[in-house]
């Protein structure tokens, strides 16, 4: 994901990515050298119809036998909210339970060193970065039954990290490459409005099997404009999987927008608002005066209207 | 297989021929090297696959929903996939068995993996794609130079070639590379989307430049199991 350029905004669909992970109970690894990530990790949204505990539920509770309701026994049961269902609705007002964090199997890079202190080679970073990648997807399961991994990297690329862009690209290959060979899934967001060279950009978003850019409206003449008062920026669709298909299915409206509400980030076909101005948008004044300007003149009229040889 | 295809490339797939696909996103030519392996397969002949840009469970998944029997060309030995991803991680860990970002990965063993260890001698080779090369810091001058030797190994065994290029507006290089591997290629077919937009009858552009011949230019529509190919202006939402 390119990142908006205050980066608000991607970070916050990355944080979507990681309450997905703690909803399903899936093992991720939380990775960051601009936040802390033990602290980025207790800023997840929650589910928006429930809490996610620490606690798994048990398989066999909903086969408990009714006593009293007992003829609702055969009917389907709702799925447990927020608990091994994919796909939720987040309440960004609310944070998830830091029981239920803790409880979870969460990797955080780096891991003992603050952010910025270590003042190692970039390469060497990136290998740290890599390597501990690799240790989650491709590490052995714990007891239980094996689940996706999800990597979550913020800002890989930013100052902090002094890489050559030409280095992030190299290392999102390889770690591409690790995916492919592992059931893990990553979602990285770069800053690339501070690469100065295109090019690269674009090799960025061909490494990606999924590549969207956000470009924010902060700061910049269109917050002011009423054409995009209802969003707050930009989604730039601009690669999707075209995996085991013939032809990637891109939206048929290549115009989103996405808005950041008190509990919820949504995105959704751009609209220009509807004129609702309580003034005629043609007044007979500004109607006639272009409009006759125009207009040749014919028989005893003059070309100019108001002329005093109009009769 | 796909049959409007048959007729365009239908010249292309005999031996010692190179035939260079170019793709400019979003658009994506693997249809084309799937066309490409299905046509060898039934001609009986070999072919070996370097798949890097797309994994190899995607080209199995396409030529199968072509009508190839993959399962049993693989256990044949007739298809040989080259898996990309386990090339780079393999190439580029160090010594310690971490993966490292600082190399670039060596042409060399992109053209062993493609040309050596084969059971039978391949009658097609495809390389997927020469951009993930370029991005994985091989420099354009190397991987003209493979696609150079590529081309010699494939005169030499009456086997043909076939590489996939992605052309970035934005990346000059790759631009460069795109034009200069088409330019040495028995035939370049490129990919493109329409640049009028979506159209829900149409995907995408297909050029058609053979050396010394004027480019033919075509429209196709990728469905579920096939595409069809057309000429501009004749498609659905037209006629």
């Amino acid at each position: 994901m390119q990142e908006d350029q205050y980066g608000d905004y991607a970070h916050l669909v990355l944080s979507y990515f990681m309450s997905e992970a703690v909803c399903n109970r899936h093992r991720l690894l939380a990775a960051s050298l601009d936040a802390d990530p033990s602290k980025m990790i207790l800023e997840l949204p929650s589910p928006a119809d429930g809490e996610v505990t620490a606690v798994r539920p048990p398989a066999g509770a909903a086969d408990q036998r009714m006593t009293i309701a007992w003829r609702y026994q055969g009917l389907p049961q709702q799925p447990a909210p927020a608990a091994g269902r994919f796909g939720q609705h987040y309440d960004l007002s609310r944070y998830i339970e830091k029981s239920a964090i803790d409880a979870m199997d969460i990797s955080l890079w780096p891991e003992d060193e603050p952010p910025g202190a270590d003042h190692a080679a970039a390469s060497d970073r990136l290998d740290s970065l890599l390597a501990a990648c690799d240790r989650l997807a491709s590490g052995a399961e714990p007891d239980t039954a094996p689940t996706v991994r999800r990597l979550a990297v913020r800002s890989l690329g930013s100052p902090l990290w002094s890489a050559p862009p030409e280095l992030v690209v190299r290392a999102c290959h390889l770690l591409r490459a690790l995916l492919r060979v592992t059931g893990a899934v990553a979602m990285v967001t770069v800053p690339t409005h501070l690469w100065t060279d295109e090019a690269l950009v674009a090799r960025l978003r061909r490494c990606a099997d999924i590549s969207i850019g956000l470009e924010s409206f902060q700061g910049t003449p269109a917050a002011q404009s009423p054409a995009f008062s209802e969003y707050h920026g930009l989604v730039h669709v601009h690669r999707l999987s075209a995996r085991n298909v013939l032809a990637a299915r891109y939206p048929r409206h290549p115009d989103l927008a996405f808005k950041v509400r008190r509990k919820k980030f949504s995105v959704e076909t751009l609209h220009l608002p509807p004129e609702l101005s309580e003034t005629a948008s043609r007044s007979q004044e500004d109607d006639s005066a272009p409009a006759r300007k125009a207009r040749p003149a014919a028989g005893c009229q003059a070309a100019r209207p108001g002329a005093p040889l109009d009769f | 297989m796909f049959t409007d295809l048959v007729d365009l490339l239908h010249t292309d797939t005999v031996q010692g021929h190179f035939l260079a696909v170019t793709e400019q996103p979003p658009a994506d030519a693997s249809f084309v090297l799937c066309h490409l392996i299905n046509r060898a397969l039934r001609a009986g002949g070999a072919v070996r696959v370097l798949a890097l840009d797309k994994p190899p469970a995607h080209y199995r998944h396409l030529c199968a929903k072509c009508g190839a029997d993959v399962r049993q060309a693989e256990a044949a030995g007739a298809l040989t996939f080259v898996d990309g991803a386990q090339l780079t991680a393999r190439a580029l860990r160090s010594d310690s068995g971490a993966l490292t970002a600082g190399g670039p990965l060596p042409v060399r063993a992109v053209f062993d993996q493609l040309t050596g260890s084969a059971d039978r001698s391949a009658s097609l080779l495809v390389l997927d794609d020469l951009s993930a090369l370029a991005a994985l810091g091989c420099r354009p001058a190397d991987l003209l130079l493979l696609v150079h030797n590529l081309q010699r190994w494939c005169r030499r065994r009456d086997a043909a070639l076939a590489t996939l290029t992605s052309r970035d507006a934005d990346d000059r290089t790759l631009c460069q590379l795109a034009a200069a591997v088409a330019g040495s290629a028995d035939l370049a077919v490129t990919v493109r989307g329409l640049s009028s937009g979506h159209c829900a009858e149409v995907t995408g552009e297909l050029e058609l430049r053979r050396p010394g011949e004027a480019a033919l230019l075509r429209q196709f529509k990728a469905e579920d199991r096939n595409v069809r190919v057309f000429a501009a202006g004749t498609s659905r939402a037209v006629l």
